[in-house]
């Protein structure tokens, strides 16, 4: 004996209204100072300004040092991603813990804490001077190194997810046709987890490029050296805010650029 | 080529102890319910588990023997293992998927994909070389990845539930491939199922593992003659009770005897065995020759063709094969009373 189906049509439910009007109030104010930005550029002198000299040196080491920082991100945040997912030891949830302070720490307070441990009178510092004649503050390499500070958990929280989530008896398969641990991982896990890691890569570099607090803090604000576009935007917005605008419209078209090249393969969104 | 293995591993709640030998081209079916350690078994094979005790060796080669210190690490074993759900990584093509393992032994990228085309157009894959895993159907997937695990000329074949990740009309028709393929292999095979229907395509030998023990070895024949536990006797479709012999009666562990043929007046533990075909019902008291009858009542009913399984409850639960014409005729349905009758000479008894 069959039940009998309830006749009553099932009607779509309407979303509430409050909800709908804070989300509408939300996307207006993420959206609005991008209309605004776009509505005060100095259309007719915007390429006088993207084209003297400081600025293009803002624009390449601002590209040279997020590039650099990302490189090292995965240089040694995919090991640290591979340790934390995969290896079982004393304190690892205390070390993963640790590894994400800087996602939360404010940059600036980052930029102190660099300068006291690798600073020229620094914790690591003093070595790295004694024994290298390296000195890191108000140098690119500064730059690049504050800019990995805070932007490497991002990678290393993205990438130890896609770790996390695959299935790792492929790993075991690759094992049995003869893989050695190395083969496996750089022609099996890579592979699989390629999503996350060019999440995690895109992520990361997005976060050192719009990298300030650290950077100023421990690396300073010297043009053609440490100066990225971040730095460069805040300086002219106090004299000459037009061109500040132009700048900033560069970051944002290079930003939204990244996320709509990542959007279908990498992202959900 | 023949296997050796003496197990001993412990993991979680199972506590596997199992000796198993393998002879080359024979195929040995891992039956037994979840959990009872058949993937473990295998595991441990591949060298994916090690050993607490015991000793693995393939001939004079010794893969594993915790006491000596011997070990080969899984990517050194002469092994080739079909996983569960197949496992053909999503990013490859079939045919670097088949290559993958030639590779990894060092064969050169085109020597290895000429020679894993060879296995595709063996396997009658030639056309899906191209193809990624999740472009190829099951059976074609399944095919693919016993060329795989047979491309790089392994040793010994283990293969963990080959079929079941398969629809049941892809079921039959790769079996039967299978069957075909595995005899083209020429050492140890290994194959863990659970279904009856692979054991009867593909073993030579079954080993009927429980609670990590084996708990029946022999062929389907065996099993099928003297099950030794419920799970085998549920597999081969066979009422199963066990109890203590004495005279011609049978006391049963849960309840009730049994009147048995005891002509060479055997006694102690006993299994007693009684086939569905030989279960008698009936709407009344039965008044006649069988020595055993008792009123039950009826739980479930399969019908099966012309024929109709019906489980009963009662003092002794039991399982009937009866016609579908009988069944009608009897008026039987799910929870009406019948009294069963099965004739003494039914029933098989041996000694647990």
């Amino acid at each position: 004996m069959m039940r009998p189906v309830s006749r009553r049509r099932r009607v779509a439910r309407r979303p509430p209204v409050a909800a709908c009007l804070l989300a509408a109030a939300a996307v207006a104010f993420l959206v609005l100072p991008l209309i605004g930005l776009a509505q005060r550029a100095p259309w007719s002198t915007i390429w006088g300004d993207l084209t003297d000299s400081a600025t293009v040196d803002a624009l390449r080491l601002s590209f040279e040092c997020s590039l650099g920082a990302m490189a090292l991100s995965l240089v040694f945040g995919v090991p640290l991603a591979w340790v934390l997912a995969r290896v079982d030891f004393p304190g690892r949830r205390l070390t993963r813990a640790l590894v994400l302070v800087p996602m939360v720490l404010p940059p600036v307070v980052g930029g102190v804490a660099l300068f006291l441990a690798i600073g020229p009178r620094g914790l690591l510092g003093q070595y790295l001077h004694q024994w290298f004649g390296l000195t890191l503050p108000f140098t690119t390499l500064g730059v690049i190194v504050a800019e990995t500070f805070v932007a490497m958990p991002f990678l290393v929280i993205t990438v130890e997810g896609g770790l996390r989530a695959m299935d790792q008896r492929y790993e075991s398969a690759a094992t049995t046709l003869g893989a050695t641990r190395w083969t496996v991982f750089r022609r099996v896990t890579l592979p699989l987890i390629a999503p996350s890691l060019v999440a995690g890569a895109a992520l990361s570099w997005a976060r050192a490029l719009g990298e300030f607090g650290a950077t100023i803090t421990f690396a300073g604000n010297l043009a053609g050296r440490t100066q990225t576009m971040p730095l460069a935007i805040f300086l002219a917005f106090e004299n000459n805010p037009e061109t500040a605008i132009a700048l900033s419209l560069v970051l944002v078209v290079v930003s939204v650029a990244v996320l709509a090249a990542l959007r279908d393969r990498w992202l959900t969104v | 080529m023949t296997l050796h293995a003496a197990v001993h591993v412990r993991r979680g709640t199972l506590d596997l102890d199992v000796t198993l030998e393998v002879g080359t081209g024979e195929t040995v079916v891992l039956l037994g319910p979840n959990g009872a350690g058949k993937t473990t078994l295998l595991s441990v094979l591949a060298g994916l588990v090690g050993l607490d005790e015991g000793r693995i060796a393939l001939d004079d080669l010794v893969l594993d023997d915790p006491q000596s210190g011997d070990w080969v690490p899984t990517e050194r074993r002469p092994i080739g293992y079909v996983f569960q759900d197949q496992l053909l990584f999503p990013h490859l093509s079939a045919l670097d998927n088949v290559a993958f393992g030639l590779r990894a032994d060092g064969c050169r990228r085109g020597d290895a994909r000429r020679e894993a085309m060879q296995w595709l157009e063996r396997f009658g894959l030639a056309a899906q070389a191209g193809a990624r895993p999740r472009e190829l159907s099951g059976g074609q997937g399944q095919r693919v990845a016993l060329a795989r695990a047979l491309a790089r000329a392994p040793s010994l074949l283990l293969l963990d539930e080959p079929l079941a990740a398969l629809d049941a009309t892809t079921r039959m028709e790769v079996r039967r491939d299978l069957g075909r393929h595995l005899g083209s292999f020429n050492g140890p095979r290994l194959v863990v199922t659970h279904d009856p229907i692979d054991v009867m395509a593909l073993a030579d030998r079954v080993i009927v593992l429980e609670h990590g023990q084996v708990a029946q070895t022999g062929t389907l024949a065996d099993l099928r003659a003297t099950p030794r536990s419920r799970y085998v006797a549920d597999l081969v479709g066979i009422n199963l009770y066990r109890g203590t012999l004495f005279g011609s009666r049978v006391t049963l562990r849960e309840g009730g005897e049994l009147v048995v043929v005891n002509d060479d007046r055997r006694t102690g533990e006993v299994f007693a065995a009684v086939r569905p075909e030989a279960v008698a019902l009936h709407r009344d008291r039965p008044e006649g020759s069988p020595r055993n009858t008792w009123a039950a009542r009826v739980m479930t009913i399969d019908h099966e063709g012309p024929r109709a399984r019906v489980t009963l409850g009662g003092s002794i639960p039991i399982t009937a094969e009866i016609t579908e014409r009988a069944a009608d005729e009897l008026g039987v349905a799910v929870g009406t009373d019948a009294w069963v009758s099965v004739k003494a000479t039914e029933i098989e008894t041996y000694a647990a």
